[in-house]
């Protein structure tokens, strides 16, 4: 089916980190590596730390409430972990859909439910108002 | 905003940029200075911090615990996928040792920044009033 509003470029990179997502999800022991490596485990198996995590929450000024914006969070990492640490509310977005459940099931799990929203969509054209977010982070999103 | 990505090193010459480009994350791809086009986007107080260092630990240590667990992991997923990852991880290694590739915190501030905006159009999503 063809996605409307979709672009090749967009649909491609969909269907690429879907396959990704799916093919390396989360077990006990990759799970177990995510803590050694970065220290976190939120399903991420990238390179930003949590002391970087905190870096980029403590240069963004997360207070309670704010409402923060995390461009391509997969399933929640940086931005659900900064919800939890800062009392932040978050938008997550990401293309692929499977990450972004996880993330909302983590969400629940963590009792950040009432302040976590996942949206799909494409950081080239986010569905938002300008001036809508107290702040906005992304990691290995704009390369 | 704050962000964090892995980019090409300025001034390479073109067959190292080539190389940093095969090598580097498929997102990879902006020839633009991160700062340029941060300030051209309207941000200021624009301020860079080189992770690369940071980056280098990091990628040592995910190489050196999938190697390490390599039978297990492989087991997890479809035939090669494991090693296909684990070469695209190494080779990213090889290219940030070369100092192709670098990593850094990007941070930047609008001029006017609003603070608890009461309505942002997010009212399906249990947001669009004060927490």
């Amino acid at each position: 089916m063809k996605e409307r509003g979709a672009s090749r470029d967009e649909r491609e990179t969909r269907a690429r980190f879907t396959e990704r997502y799916a093919t390396f999800a989360p077990t006990d022991l990759s799970t177990d590596i995510e803590r050694r490596v970065i220290g976190a485990d939120w399903g991420a198996n990238g390179y930003t730390t949590v002391a970087q995590a905190d870096a980029l929450g403590g240069l963004l000024d997360l207070r309670p409430g704010d409402l923060l914006l995390d461009v391509g969070t997969g399933r929640g990492w940086p931005g659900l972990y900064l919800a939890k640490a800062t009392g932040c509310r978050v938008v997550g977005t990401d293309m692929p859909l499977v990450p972004l459940r996880t993330a909302l099931g983590r969400a629940q799990r963590e009792g950040l439910a009432d302040r976590t929203a996942m949206v799909a969509a494409a950081g080239a054209a986010l569905p938002f108002r300008a001036e809508s977010f107290d702040a906005i982070v992304h990691t290995d999103v704009l390369c | 905003m704050a962000f964090i990505t892995t980019f090409v090193t300025p001034g390479l010459s073109p067959s190292d940029r080539r190389r940093a480009d095969r090598s580097g994350p498929r997102a990879v791809a902006t020839r633009r200075d991160h700062r340029q086009l941060l300030r051209s986007a309207g941000f200021a107080a624009v301020e860079e911090t080189d992770l690369t260092p940071d980056f280098l630990i990091t990628s040592r240590a995910w190489s050196a615990e999938n190697t390490a667990h390599a039978d297990e992991l492989a087991a997890l997923v479809p035939p090669g996928a494991f090693e296909e990852r684990q070469r695209e991880r190494c080779t990213q290694l090889v290219a940030v040792e070369d100092g192709l590739l670098k990593r850094a915190l990007f941070s930047a501030t609008r001029p006017l920044r609003l603070r608890a905006r009461p309505s942002l159009g997010l009212a399906g999503a249990g947001f669009g009033r004060e927490a």
